[in-house]
């Protein structure tokens, strides 16, 4: 027989109850944050990004845009440490400032699609009704849209660029947060306490602000890591087909384009650059990830 | 009856669809007539070609115009190619699904089989092993990966062509690339729901009268796990056209993804609206079929 696993995951029965008293439920969350190995690693990556972020004009051994013909292609060398790509400029400096170019980007996307999408969300949850068959059907409407297909149309009404492309990756993020923060708030909203708030006369406002959404923040966050990755790699695949930010910005998608020109006698320009795409949207997913279950009753260590 | 109310209520999110496809194509900025006539055109060629394609009648008009034709299957000509955009989607549109078909094939059976396997072994390296592959699944960015295989198989190794359409080898890279990041993500899946189901206690009635292990676990168990795997599929959907646009593009492969992506960069705004409107459209009915799937798999969803 193999292991049925009923021992460590609680029966479909266990209640999953009101929020506990904040020091009693803290502490199985922490413990299961810093008890996953992955986590951490997620934690560290996205520290490392971050830095790699703020410290760039510091950390760049070379001008990111400057480059010299006579250096063209070369490989990674004690001068230039990652090479050097198709127009002689040092990659490892275009890596550094292609971090902060997509921090940037997925900090404000985030901004974007984390306020549309938890007001909508809010609402729609909050006043059920005719507001959350409008917003139910708005964001159907751009779930009906293909996953990128999206962002490539809000980008060619708005053409190339960065601000575009903060755009349309928001806009791209919009559903998500108005799913979960709907769902959130729904379930939130059946708590007593929120009832009594209500009962107690307090103005609508005040109980969705301050007694619902400050308890429905744990999904938010645990979207946002998710959602953040999500937007580096929708903007560095923007980037990579062309529509988003151009050449010759180090853009990570936008130095990879570039690089494929090259990739037979030069792929240490598409692979290195790649790698650090695919790393930091790891951090951001692995994050994410731990976060999530710690933030989960059925998934606690106790 | 279940079908036919998601069908009905699949018609106003169609309605908003055209509307915003519509309402986007005619917000890009330039001078569709303009870019027909060419820089050297009179003001009144280009007039001329302006009323010509009904650009100078009302906005609101031209949408019952555009909707008008839309009902035949009119989508108006391409500035690019100079044929019927239609035409131009419906030759491309075969290619698309090909490769589609193909990475989700690969998805599906790569994906469920790792999940079940992993359920089985819980707690092993080889399960440690599966949750990895699933989340370095999503967070690879396709077009690293076709290059990456690009640079082994095609480059390096001379096994696989780098590019291009035609035969079976042609679709081996493209389809990997599809596949590799939906078998990560339907591995979780089946893991998790095969888990849940082990546990149930159908599940421990059929082992304990005895019945192979084999058999409880294909019959009774992967059964009712695949409820929610199914669900997820109709989810991944659009993740999954959004890597199906990039690695039509690093691959050359001649479908509607890589269409929209060239009529974007052309600026070809009729084209732009049909594809896009036609990938909505696939991608609507592709979200209804996964819903009546889902209905045949659980029955309790029909009653819902």
């Amino acid at each position: 027989m193999p292991d049925m696993g009923g021992e460590v995951l609680p029966g479909p029965g266990t209640p999953v109850g009101a929020p506990e008293p904040r020091s009693v439920w803290r502490s199985p969350f922490v413990r299961t944050l810093v008890g996953d190995p992955w986590t951490i690693l997620g934690a560290l990556i996205v520290v490392l990004f971050l830095l790699m972020a703020l410290l760039a004009p510091w950390l760049a051994t070379h001008e990111p845009t400057r480059g010299s013909i006579v250096a063209r292609l070369q490989p990674p060398s004690p001068e230039h440490w990652f090479g050097t790509d198709g127009l002689g400029r040092d990659l490892f400096s275009r890596v550094l400032y292609g971090a902060r170019l997509s921090a940037l980007i997925g900090f404000l996307a985030i901004v974007v699609s984390g306020t549309i999408g938890t007001v909508l969300g809010a609402l729609a949850g909050f006043y059920e009704g005719w507001t959350d068959t409008l917003v139910g059907r708005t964001v159907d409407t751009l779930l009906a849209f293909p996953g990128i297909l999206l962002a490539i149309l809000v980008l060619a009404v708005l053409g190339p660029g960065i601000v575009s492309v903060i755009i349309a990756v928001g806009i791209f993020g919009v559903p998500t947060y108005a799913r979960v923060v709907r769902a959130t708030v729904l379930s939130v909203k059946q708590f007593d306490y929120v009832e009594a708030a209500a009962a107690l006369g307090a103005h609508t406002l005040i109980i969705l602000t301050r007694h619902v959404m400050r308890n429905s923040w744990a999904p938010i966050i645990v979207l946002t890591s998710l959602n953040f990755g999500t937007a580096v790699l929708t903007a560095s695949a923007l980037s990579f087909l062309g529509v988003g930010v151009q050449p010759p910005s180090p853009e990570w998608g936008a130095i990879i384009a570039e690089g494929r020109q090259y990739i037979r006698v030069a792929p240490h320009v598409t692979t290195i650059t790649g790698l650090f795409i695919f790393v930091t949207v790891l951090g951001f997913n692995l994050l994410g990830d731990g976060l999530r279950d710690a933030s989960d009753p059925r998934t606690q260590r106790r | 009856m279940y079908f036919a109310r998601r069908l009905l209520e699949a018609i106003p999110v169609i309605i908003a669809v055209t509307f915003i496809v519509f309402v986007s194509v005619r917000l890009i900025p330039g001078d569709p007539a303009r870019v027909i006539a060419g820089l050297e055109a009179t003001d009144a060629t280009v007039e001329a070609i302006r009323a010509d394609l009904g650009l100078d009648r009302p906005v609101l008009l031209q949408y019952v115009v555009f909707l008008r034709g839309l009902a035949v299957g009119d989508l108006g000509t391409s500035y690019y190619y100079g044929t019927p955009v239609i035409e131009e989607v419906l030759r491309r549109f075969p290619a698309t699904m090909e490769l589609a078909l193909a990475g989700l094939a690969i998805s599906i059976v790569v994906g469920i089989g790792i999940g079940v396997l992993s359920a089985v072994k819980r707690g092993t390296w080889w399960d440690r092993g599966t949750l990895v592959f699933a989340i370095a699944g999503v967070s690879m960015p396709s077009f690293w990966l076709a290059l990456m295989l690009i640079i082994v198989f095609a480059v390096d190794l001379g096994w696989l062509p780098a590019g291009g359409y035609g035969t079976w080898r042609h679709l081996v890279l493209p389809a990997v690339t599809l596949g590799l990041f939906g078998a990560g993500t339907i591995a979780r899946l089946t893991r998790s729901s095969m888990l849940e189901v082990l546990r149930q206690d159908y599940v421990r009635t059929a082992a304990a009268k005895g019945l192979p292990f084999r058999s409880v676990l294909f019959k009774h168990a992967l059964r009712n796990a695949l409820v929610p795997v199914v669900t997820m599929l109709g989810l991944q959907l659009g993740a999954f056209l959004s890597r199906a646009v990039v690695t039509e593009t690093v691959f050359g492969w001649p479908g509607i993804a890589r269409l929209t992506v060239t009529a974007v960069l052309d600026r070809d705004f009729p084209l732009i609206q049909g594809s896009v409107l036609w990938l909505a459209l696939v991608f609507i009915a592709a979200n209804l079929f996964v819903d009546v799937v889902y209905a045949v798999i659980d029955p309790r969803i029909r009653y819902a």
